[in-house]
């Protein structure tokens, strides 16, 4: 005899932006999210290990995707000034 | 509640009947917004839950940025076990420059008429305004899978 004790479904996490697409910090907490998970359940000195691992590597991923996003957009940036749009160039260059 | 988070029964007996495929390479499986209130398409609201059986246009949230009706495509990540449980993923799913009231949304098989999978309450309403909205899938393994069977 077949018994499946539980048939779930997980809870998904929504993350939404005004104006504009997601933020370092977004995309960050995103990462650490799915990347460490911590049960509510785990003993005290466990689970204030693991979230301030867990901290740590949002942070770090912070980091990176801000260096990133700059880094891509200083290529853009190139590309359109080779283009001749320098006006372009300097609003990118900005963001 | 209008839109309450279930693993919809139909689904469950449709895997028993092989209608579902989710490897990588099986059916096209498609995830919808649905509003409560008047956020939907014409002022419908939306009622789902563990009776819905397929895809519907009741509620639905409007067509805004790259999202259209029906929803976006989403990426399968082939199913795997964890010790006795089964479990299947997808890939985060975003919309972008979309602007977007939702309460929930509605997975659902493409591939064979639209039926339903699963329902998701998101709690709250969730809002996008020119900008991304993001459905983040959680971890994959045996305790919090998007799809398991234990």
């Amino acid at each position: 005899m077949f018994d499946l004790n539980v048939a779930s479904v997980g809870s998904v996490n929504v993350v939404s932006s005004d104006n504009g697409g997601l933020s370092n910090d977004q995309i960050a907490d995103m990462l650490a999210t799915k990347l460490i998970y911590i049960s509510d359940e785990a003993p005290d000195p466990i689970r204030l290990q693991a979230e301030a691992f867990r901290d740590r590597v949002r942070n770090l991923a912070q980091y990176y995707i801000e260096l990133a996003r700059k880094e891509e957009r200083a290529s853009i940036c190139n590309k359109v000034r080779e283009a001749g749009q320098l006006e372009l160039a300097k609003a990118i260059g900005r963001l | 509640m209008a839109i309450a988070q279930a693993m919809c029964t139909a689904f469950k007996q449709e895997l028993m009947l092989g209608t579902h495929n989710f490897a990588t390479n099986g059916n096209a499986f498609k995830l919808a917004l649905y509003a409560e209130g008047s956020g939907g398409k014409s002022s419908t609201t939306a009622t789902l839950g563990a009776t819905t059986t397929a895809f519907t246009t009741t509620g639905e949230v409007a067509s805004s940025g790259t999202y259209a009706t029906g929803g976006g495509t989403l990426t399968k990540v082939a199913p795997t076990t964890s010790g006795t449980t089964a479990l299947t993923d997808f890939a985060d799913l975003s919309f972008t420059t979309a602007t977007i009231t939702a309460m929930g949304a509605l997975i659902y098989n493409s591939t064979n008429s639209n039926k339903a999978v699963a329902v998701l309450d998101f709690s709250s309403n969730k809002t996008s305004t020119s900008g991304t909205f993001t459905i983040q899938f959680p971890t994959a393994d045996a305790s919090n899978a998007i799809i398991r069977i234990a």
